[in-house]
């Protein structure tokens, strides 16, 4: 039913935003996109409330249209009307409020921030995927207490939003949350210092128990990548030796290394005799691991994997097959 | 020719740690980022268990999940559902969409390799 108010309406934006509420599909969704290109003016409000209601909707592409014309009208009256649909009554509403406040929330990013403070751990949680998502620095003090947050979920969502915004503030607390009970929360420690590439995470993995969970190791040797250090070297190597299945995730490290570091990795890998140990790589089964060991043993010129790699030549995967010829003409060359 | 599973959630660090854990397991192992991703790897290759996240961009979890159990080729698979969402009515909506299982987050790396291996009868 129109507002007592319809007279006064500009009538094309008024008309688009009734045609999100008809019955036909096809009209709802070119409305919505004609509402993200228009001037809405004194009727932005109740158009936000409209494409606002079509997240709900069940075809995909009303709702894709109304997300899109949502981030296009951008500003703090959408961030406003999206709050409360973080609150859950709707799944799909609430997954499109995420994605478009990760896109557009710096447009109020206090109501971002409040969110931390709520009581409710689950807004708590979305409060920090979105200030991740927005990599909005100035929250890093807010974020790094969320570290010890009661309900585990906010914890591992503020250690995943501190990665991603780089903070070496947060460095400290993510070195004491690798010693957490949960071992998700450890994983998602370690990567983020991974992630922020401070070299005082080196200490810290060269620290870790022998007993660590394998999932926990695999995520540090990931990260061992990027802290350009060459001590992460034998470390990874000693990882590799005790467990055959940090093969691939151990060989994209040491490549990341090499490419970060230069000669002193490649060094430190010669000290280590790791040659062995690369080439043993390349007879194993898994295709992945072929796909990252073949650009490695190019990269190290191992002479003695030449055989190896004139076999992988012919290898049914045509990937591997042409890593293999790559890395052969740069071994002979 | 070892079982093939789908890891459909959009946090990367979740993707990649469990298709590391599942596929030291002996599994193969594809991932997804969102719903919609999902559904489109599963209808273009036959999965032998999946494992959905609920609350991820374009297409929730729940959604994904029914439009799978509605093709002939899925309405059997395991569904293991593994989310922060831990309301009772979450579950139930879980369970209606089709799910076989439904985990809340964090769940144990080693507890989720029981359930696979359970459902794949390893």
């Amino acid at each position: 039913m129109a507002p007592q108010s319809e007279r006064i309406m500009d009538e094309p934006v008024y008309t688009l935003i009734q045609q999100t509420y008809s019955p036909d599909s096809n009209l709802q969704e070119r409305a919505a996109r004609e509402l993200g290109a228009c001037n809405l003016g004194e009727q932005r409000l109740l158009a936000i409330q409209a494409l606002c209601g079509l997240l709900k909707h069940e075809e995909l592409s009303v709702r894709e249209a109304a997300k899109d014309s949502l981030i296009q009208i951008d500003g703090a009256s959408v961030v406003d009307a999206l709050i409360p649909y973080l609150k859950g009554q709707s799944t799909r509403a609430l997954n499109y409020a995420v994605e478009i406040l990760s896109k557009i929330g710096l447009s109020d990013i206090d109501r971002i921030v409040k969110l931390l403070n709520s009581r409710n751990h689950d807004l708590r949680k979305f409060g920090c995927d979105l200030l991740g998502n927005l990599q909005y620095g100035e929250s890093v003090y807010e974020l790094i207490d969320l570290l010890s947050d009661p309900h585990i979920n906010v914890a591992i969502a503020a250690g995943e939003a501190l990665g991603k915004i780089g903070s070496r503030e947060a460095v400290p607390r993510l070195i004491q949350a690798l010693q957490y009970p949960d071992s998700w929360m450890r994983c998602i420690a370690a990567e983020a210092l991974g992630k922020i590439g401070d070299a005082r995470a080196v200490e810290a993995f060269l620290d870790v128990p022998n007993d660590e969970e394998t999932i926990v190791l695999y995520t540090m040797i990931k990260a061992m990548g990027n802290l350009c250090d060459v001590r992460m070297v034998s470390m990874i190597l000693a990882l590799l030796r005790r467990n055959a299945k940090f093969a691939s995730s151990s060989v994209q490290a040491l490549e990341q290394l090499l490419e970060q570091c230069g000669d002193t990795v490649y060094e430190r890998l010669q000290e280590a005799e790791a040659r062995a140990d690369v080439i043993r790589l390349l007879s194993g089964p898994s295709d992945n691991v072929l796909l990252t060991a073949i650009p490695l043993v190019e990269k190290l010129h191992y002479a003695e994997a030449v055989p190896i790699l004139q076999e992988l030549r012919r290898h049914a995967d045509d990937a591997i097959a042409a890593a293999a010829q790559s890395a052969l003409q740069q071994i002979e060359a | 020719m070892a079982k093939t599973i789908l890891i459909v959630d959009d946090s990367a660090v979740i993707r990649n740690s469990l298709c590391f854990l599942l596929e030291s397991e002996g599994y193969a192992v594809q991932t997804a980022a969102t719903g919609l991703e999902g559904l489109e790897k599963a209808q273009s290759q036959q999965f032998d268990t999946i494992i959905a996240d609920i609350n991820m961009p374009q297409m929730p979890g729940y959604e994904m999940i029914k439009k799978l159990r509605a093709l002939e080729q899925y309405r059997d698979v395991p569904i293991i559902i593994i989310t922060t969402e831990e309301e009772a009515g979450d579950k139930r909506k879980g369970f209606e969409a089709g799910a076989n299982l439904f985990l809340i987050k964090p769940t144990e790396p080693q507890k989720m390799v029981k359930y696979v291996n359970m459902f794949l009868n390893q």
